[in-house]
């Protein structure tokens, strides 16, 4: 019994980390976003308000990380959060605690664990005066910061630094009450925790908030932490309590009911059934009914009251991930309350539902042991000898399957990667997100199916199929990274060609040309200015007539000697007076738009001059390509090294998977030969008994009993 | 009783045998355990170089092919949503069809929810340009609708971010939609 509940109990602990984790990402996340994104949308709100004022660009580009991750898309959710580091040199708190969440949920636990470390520190640097605009408290973000850092440190194995960073927390707002008592017994297992932070009183009752799933999984611990402790009577209430109940999903605000499939109104898809996630979760709360009838038994049993164990697991779910424990323990407590031929039939079906559990084999043995002691020795004898058969007959599968497993070139070889239709509907969005989404190693080999129930050897395999997407991921960019080379060749030789161009046309004198053309116009119109001279801006017509007073000016010069020409002379004054004043009037118009095309003429020319300029720059500048050319080389650089990386740590963890099967083979012969060992010492048991009773019968057959200890 | 007593002895007998065996092989469990960690820590390692090679990768594409003197980026946001259920979403500059999205029911949702969504990385020559946008979807009875707006900018060295939000409005009942020239 002890052993069963050892190795329950460690399943327990490690079922119950493995159901955290997911859960604990998603609170992160959750929490990350109901702190921030309705702020958000009301900072846009303002800013609109002040259309001339800069920008909130932390919002924006925080927005759009957002957009990213509620689109499903994590990868490029974390990407964006890091291009507004590097490029908008954004780092808020907000994009700290999303970041973190964001790294939880891709695997990244050691950066997470740095991630919620800086902001724990740079919140209680500024708890008097967050930067963060949010609508939630600096108190609240460091609680928050504080608890996910301890599920970090707790998630990898370092329980003193949980319980140290769990003793930083002074108070505990009512909705974190539960994640704050589920990670302190974690931190403290198996010592009962503390929990020395104060809880913020709320107006919400006591028991509303017993009646959430967390607050089932806090009494499981506490009730496996009694039995541990053999304080049976402590565990029994807690675990009727838990066996029947159902528990209604935690108060979620709007952003955490997009997460809670519990609460998400459109929990059935198109065909009306349910979601993958809401069946997950409906059988993740089934398995809490069902593991505490289990433990309850157990304690009957412990208490050897065994006709209440029976009644608890009478109606125990055949597709429970215990039923295979809680069939043996029925069984069990058949047997103990004389119910001989239930036991036999329910030992009997235990070995055909479960050929390759202990359990199973434990059973061959039990049903043997009964039949002989309730039926006869000969019908016990042989139920021994099939016993016997059958531990042969494992010890000689095992050793093939471990043969076969250490022969195998590749060890993934033995995968069925079964289509997992909750993967196909997070079908990968990205690229980066297939580092996000692996799914489950799945085998049909039944001695690796079973092997697979050490955490380890499961962790082990997954690494290698996250190695798999890791290398996949590696080829996508490596191709991209061939395309960038690609059009960086390309971009070479077009801008040796434009190069080229510009030497023929030659852009430089032109420009000299047209500001030499310039100067000289701006030399007129100063000259013009100074002496005061409005011919200069004389308009065609106006200079034709001018030309015709010069003309005829002449013509008067030269006939002035030889006759009277006063009066040609007075008409032309006239008419040059008039043409005078007509240009004197315009003048000064005339200059102030003359003086204006200039400056616009030489406003042009300088941005001509300084766009060739720029040109000639970019085209004499050997860095602009080389720099990109640089950029590409160091990303196959470091594309080659990881790709060596990968593939020898998927040698290295092939290595490690290998070296775990060795062992498990040898354990599982073991046990086996173990219990063939028993089995025999049984039959020579019985072979005895049969010899003593044929002795009883006929006194003078005494050759039997040496016969028998020969057998023994 | 005997009987009982027997079975008892037995089955105490056959789970101390396995307990032994099972104290037997966790005996390495500890070694385990640090290469587990040591395992998990380089996996890690790995998984973050290549979000890092990544995200480098998409950044000397975006340096390459949009740099900051020509580029020019389209926004996409929705405020509250009643009463305009996004579908899809075409762009035109200076006439000419650059861009056009058809949402899923998530994509619309993240917009809902406070995302922004960049519709259009492109380039454009300096000088003033006019951006058309075009949004269909249905209004709160579900009939059909569309919006369209027109800005108009100038493009200068620096990169262009515009913004198109989609408001509902109280007053009216309906779905405007504002531009937003971000100021950097």
């Amino acid at each position: 019994m002890a052993v069963i509940i050892q190795s329950v109990n460690t399943k327990r602990a490690y079922r119950i980390g493995q159901l955290l984790r997911p859960v604990s990402a998603a609170a992160l996340l959750t929490c990350a976003l109901t702190l921030f994104a309705q702020p958000s949308v009301h900072a846009a709100e303002q800013t609109e308000g002040s259309a001339t004022a800069k920008t909130d660009l932390e919002d924006k580009f925080y927005r759009q990380a957002l957009y990213f991750y509620f689109a499903g898309d994590y990868g490029s959710a974390l990407r964006q959060i890091s291009l507004n580091r590097q490029r908008q040199g954004i780092d808020s708190d907000r994009s700290q605690l999303f970041e973190a969440g964001l790294q939880v949920a891709i695997g990244l636990h050691d950066q997470a664990t740095q991630t919620l470390t800086r902001f724990e520190q740079n919140q209680t640097e500024t708890t008097n005066g967050s930067k963060a605009k949010s609508a939630t408290s600096p108190q609240e973000l460091l609680l928050i910061a504080l608890l996910q850092l301890t599920e970090q440190q707790i998630d990898q194995g370092d329980n003193i630094s949980a319980q140290l960073t769990l003793g930083k927390i002074t108070t505990v707002l009512p909705d974190y009450v539960e994640q704050y008592h589920i990670l302190s017994q974690l931190a403290y297992w198996p010592a009962p925790p503390p929990l020395t932070a104060q809880v913020q009183q709320t107006t919400v009752e006591d028991d509303a908030v017993q009646t959430n799933s967390s607050a089932a999984y806090i009494a499981l611990n506490q009730a496996l932490l009694y039995m541990e402790q053999q304080e049976y009577s402590a565990a029994q209430p807690i675990l009727i309590e838990l066996k029947n109940q159902q528990w209604q999903a935690p108060d979620v605000n709007f952003w955490q009911k997009l997460f809670n499939p519990f609460a998400q109104p459109d929990i059935f898809d198109a065909n009306d059934q349910l979601k993958p996630q809401v069946q997950d979760a409906l059988l993740q709360q089934q398995a809490i009914n069902d593991y505490a009838k289990l433990l309850l038994a157990q304690l009957y049993v412990a208490n050897q009251q065994y006709d209440l164990a029976y009644n608890e697991l009478v109606d125990f779910p055949q597709q429970s991930p215990y039923a295979e424990s809680a069939l043996f323990l029925f069984a069990y407590s058949a047997q103990q309350q004389q119910q001989y031929d239930m036991s036999l039939k329910l030992l009997t079906l235990l070995q055909q539902q479960y050929p390759y559990s202990n359990l199973a084999w434990q059973a061959a043995l039990l049903s043997a042991k009964q039949v002989s002691e309730q039926q006869s020795l000969a019908q016990g004898l042989t139920l021994y000898q099939q016993a016997e058969q059958l531990y042969l007959q494992k010890i000689a599968e095992i050793k093939q399957f471990g043969e076969t497993f250490n022969d195998s070139k590749n060890i993934m070889d033995f995968a069925t990667k079964a289509n997992d239709e909750q993967n196909a509907l997070l079908t990968p969005k990205s690229d980066v997100l297939a580092l996000i989404l692996t799914q489950r190693f799945n085998t049909d080999a039944p001695w690796l199916k079973k092997a697979l129930n050490d955490p380890l050897l499961a962790t082990d395999y997954q690494t290698l199929l996250s190695l798999e997407l890791l290398s996949d991921n590696i080829k996508a960019q490596q191709s991209n990274s061939q395309w960038l080379k690609g059009t960086l060749m390309l971009n070479s030789q077009r801008q040796a060609r434009v190069i080229e161009q510009q030497k023929q046309l030659a852009y430089r004198g032109m420009i000299q040309s047209l500001t030499a053309q310039k100067q000289r116009i701006a030399d007129i119109i100063a000259q013009a200015e100074i002496e005061q001279n409005p011919q200069v801006f004389a308009n065609p017509t106006q200079q034709q007539w001018l030309n015709r007073i010069d003309t005829s000016q002449a013509t008067l010069n030269k006939l002035a000697s030889q006759r009277n020409t006063d009066d040609e002379q007075q008409r032309l004054d006239k008419v040059k007076g008039v043409l005078q004043w007509q240009l004197q009037s315009t003048f000064p118009q005339q200059l102030w738009q003359h003086k204006q095309s200039l400056k616009q003429l030489t406003e042009q020319l300088e941005m001509l001059e300084l766009q060739a300029s720029r040109f000639s720059d970019l085209s004499t500048n050997p860095r602009l390509l080389s720099n990109f050319d640089v950029r590409q080389q160091q990303t196959q650089t470091d594309i080659n090294k990881m790709t060596l990386n990968i593939e020898a740590l998927n040698l290295k963890t092939s290595r490690e998977i290998r070296g775990k099967i060795s062992i498990f083979t040898q354990q599982q012969q073991y046990t086996l030969q173990q219990l063939l060992l028993t089995s025999r010492h049984q039959m020579a048991n019985v072979l005895e008994q049969m010899a003593q009773a044929d002795n009883i019968s006929s006194p003078a057959v005494s050759g039997v009993d040496s016969a028998s200890q020969g057998a023994r | 009783m005997t009987t009982v007593r027997k079975c008892c002895a037995f089955l105490t007998r056959l789970f101390a045998v396995t307990a032994v065996l099972a104290s037997f092989f966790a005996m390495p469990v500890h070694a385990e355990d640090a290469n587990k960690g040591a395992l998990a820590s380089e996996l890690e390692d790995i998984k973050s170089q290549v979000l890092k090679l990544n995200r480098d990768l998409f950044i000397l594409e975006e340096d390459l092919l949009f740099p900051a003197s020509t580029q020019i980026a389209v926004f996409v946001s929705v405020d509250v949503g009643r009463f305009l259920k996004l579908d899809s979403v075409e762009l035109k500059i200076d006439d000419n069809n650059v861009s056009g999205f058809l949402y899923t029911e998530r994509q619309r949702k993240a917009l809902e929810q406070g995302g922004i969504q960049r519709i259009y990385l492109g380039n454009l020559k300096m000088g003033p340009h006019l951006l058309t946008a075009i949004f269909t979807g249905n209004d709160a009875e579900g009939r059909t609708v569309q919006r369209a707006i027109s800005h108009n900018f100038d493009k200068t060295d620096e990169t262009v971010m515009i913004e198109l939000k989609v408001e509902d409005s109280e007053s009216s009942y309906r779905a405007d939609i504002k531009v937003e020239q971000w100021a950097l």
